[in-house]
């Protein structure tokens, strides 16, 4: 097993992987920019590597430093996390080139993989449904036309390199394709440096219902059953969980040899997210492959009772997986909601910040995989997750309350987050029912505000917060023998003294 | 006394004074009367009752006098209302002369130049945080007048970025 391993990554990922290298008795080397000395996953580490400047570009993203610093400190591997480098073949390239294992597939799964046409060509060939489409790209609006006739419309325009919705546009008639092409193409070639695009059926509000799948050096593949991450905003998943309502044990079973197909097809070593939409009339079809751990990781970790990180670290080390698929099994049901620096209020503007206060759920049942404390900076510069809250119960219904009180405990003041707006989608009805798709929040919360504050209690607020700054930090708390009569904030805080008396 | 608080987008008159007939604050709310017990208060969090009922609030400072106060999920950015700008508000602002940043960015590209017209909701510059761009839009017609930034410059709100001269209302093109 690797003595040291550095960490590719910030924030709350960062220390999640930090964690489980500690309980493997694995020495964590952190990397940092500068606009992230101070930050929690630094500190949580044996050991920090400062990397380069706030920029992504200057420090994250940057191969070289990255490598430079895993030299430096003599770790044996490198985990990516997610997102910045973590499905970057070149980076995968670099690290396996330095001599130190690469924690995450090889270079050339990823490549095979991140090429979405290609690997629909290769999901097809091998059996796995795919949504009918085109398999090569083209920007021939002559060729677009004659398959979209083919599939029918409405179709789905999609870049090839794309990703994150970026260059997506629904066409519901022909005379509208020609310019939702030539669009999507602009958007392609200015967000991915690569203008191909091609066609898709549009499917009518399906579910996204992704497989974690798992894969050692010597073939060995298992799924870890589905996760649903329909409730989405913007492309972005918001809430998810597992399992999912709208499968029962057959589907779940043919979803996961399906995934399990795909994994081998593609050579696949590690863990990775093989991720479907699921249509209204049951059929599933291949959307494509994450080669990466996923934001929503933890929720297969609390049913299924496997650290994911443990597991990758043990595959990168050369190990055999330690079960078969009849070992592994699901208890219960689990649910994340995703806490960004955000603002909801004022149309999810992010929330770049000092943390004033940050006071954390507790409790039976919940799981918080956080990057931020009390007094943590949230710079500009990076992607606006905060922490993850994650809760496990008995059934799913269990898990919403147990997901909404622990929403109420999270304290985070000085930046903002969703965390009305998720207790508010949580006590959705359709939501109780288990009715969603990836359009629930356009239909559902399109027109929300938040709750209108209540005066009394805020002003009440402001009094004790003010008072307790004029007293010097602390206000004398109520002794429990204290008559109602001794607990008059007249008597206990004195004057109202807001600037100058009435 | 008497103040005028600002709760995120809500301003409200407040005025305190006397005990309340459980002993607790009594308030006035926009002229309701209220009243809010305080059970214990330390280190920032407050438990208390209104309304028949028990509440756990939790306070920290919000910069410029401001307070953070949360509630049972909800945050509220509380504030002097008369002592503090307009500005403070949730979302994007319009300042009358030119554009600041509703949030805290890095300047990325500028889509104007001084001298130019532009037109009410016309984009004058991209500002990036969090790996979100976001347009600053020209509040009124008018002529730029000066650029106060360049690409790559950290800003904050409240920083004007570009200047605005907005058209005259009333004047000549107005009335045609």
């Amino acid at each position: 097993m690797f003595r040291s391993v550095l960490v590719a990554n910030r924030g709350e990922i960062a220390v999640r992987i930090i964690r489980t290298l500690r309980e493997m008795g694995i020495r964590s080397v952190a990397v940092y920019s500068e606009a992230d000395r101070q930050s929690l996953h630094v500190a949580t580490a044996d050991e920090a590597v400062c990397i380069g400047k706030a920029p992504p570009a200057d420090s994250y993203l940057s191969i070289d430093s990255i490598v430079a610093a895993a030299r430096q400190c003599g770790a044996e591997a490198v985990h990516p996390g997610y997102g910045f480098l973590s499905e970057n073949p070149r980076f995968a390239r670099a690290v396996a080139g330095a001599g130190l294992a690469f924690i995450g597939p090889p270079a050339d799964v990823m490549e095979r993989l991140g090429d979405k046409t290609a690997a629909r060509r290769l999901m097809h060939e091998r059996g796995v449904p795919i949504i009918p489409g085109m398999t090569r790209p083209s920007d021939d609006p002559e060729l677009l036309a004659a398959f979209a006739d083919e599939i029918g419309y409405p179709v789905l325009v999609k870049a090839s390199m794309g990703g994150g919705g970026k260059g997506m546009r629904v066409v519901g008639c022909a005379r509208e394709l020609r310019e939702a092409a030539a669009l999507a193409s602009g958007e392609a070639q200015a967000a991915f440096g690569d203008g191909a695009i091609y066609l898709e059926k549009y499917l009518d509000r399906p579910r996204h219902i992704e497989i974690q799948v798992l894969a050692d050096a010597l073939g060995n593949t298992v799924h870890l059953f589905e996760r649903e991450c329909s409730i989405q905003r913007r492309h972005q998943k918001v809430i998810e969980e597992t399992p999912s309502t709208a499968l029962d044990a057959g589907l779940r079973d043919r979803m996961g040899r399906a995934a399990v197909t795909a994994a081998k097809a593609a050579g696949y070593v590690n863990a990775g997210t093989v991720e479907f939409l699921l249509a209204r009339d049951g059929s599933f079809h291949f959307l494509e492959v994450n080669t990466r751990l996923q934001v929503e990781h933890p929720i297969t970790e609390m049913t299924t009772g496997l650290d994911l990180v443990r597991l990758q670290v043990e595959i990168a080390a050369g190990a055999t997986l330690p079960f078969r698929q009849e070992d592994v099994s699901t208890r219960g049901h689990a649910i994340e909601c995703r806490l960004y620096a955000e603002d909801p209020g004022a149309g999810f503007l992010p929330s770049p910040g000092r943390v004033a206060l940050a006071r954390m759920p507790e409790g039976p049942g919940v799981r918080l995989d956080s990057g931020i404390t009390t007094g943590s900076d949230v710079p500009i510069h990076y992607d606006p997750i905060l922490a993850k809250l994650i809760v496990h119960a008995s059934d799913r219904s269990a898990a919403i309350a147990r997901m909404l009180r622990a929403l109420e405990e999270c304290v985070i003041l000085g930046v903002r987050t969703p965390v009305d707006y998720l207790m508010d989608v949580l006590r959705l009805a359709p939501f109780a029912a288990g009715d969603t798709h990836t359009q629930f929040l356009e239909e559902h919360m399109a027109d929300w505000r938040p709750a209108p504050p209540n005066l009394a209690l805020a002003a009440a607020g402001y009094v004790l917060e003010r008072r307790a700054m004029q007293a010097g930090g602390v206000v004398g708390t109520g002794g429990g023998a204290e008559g109602l009569d001794a607990n008059s904030p007249w008597r206990r805080l004195g004057a109202w003294d807001l600037g100058g008396r009435s | 006394m008497r103040m005028k608080l600002r709760a995120d987008d809500r301003v409200f008159e407040v005025t305190t004074g006397g005990d309340g007939a459980n002993g607790g604050m009594g308030l006035s709310i926009d002229g309701h009367p209220s009243e809010v017990c305080v059970i214990a208060s330390s280190a920032g969090r407050h438990s208390v009752n209104a309304g028949q009922r028990s509440h756990v609030l939790y306070t920290a400072p919000a910069g410029s006098g401001g307070t953070w106060v949360w509630c049972e999920g909800q945050a509220w950015r509380v504030s002097d209302a008369e002592s503090e700008g307009r500005s403070t508000g949730r979302g994007p602002s319009g300042l009358g002369a030119g554009v600041t940043p509703p949030m805290p960015g890095v300047v990325v590209r500028i889509l104007v130049e001084v001298g130019q017209r532009v037109t009410r909701r016309q984009a004058l510059v991209v500002v990036s945080a969090m790996k979100m761009e976001t347009s600053l839009v020209a509040a009124h017609d008018g002529v730029v007048t000066g650029i106060r930034t360049s690409v790559g410059t950290s800003v904050r709100p409240g920083e004007i970025l570009v200047e605005v001269q907005p058209d005259e209302p009333g004047g000549d093109d107005a009335r045609r």
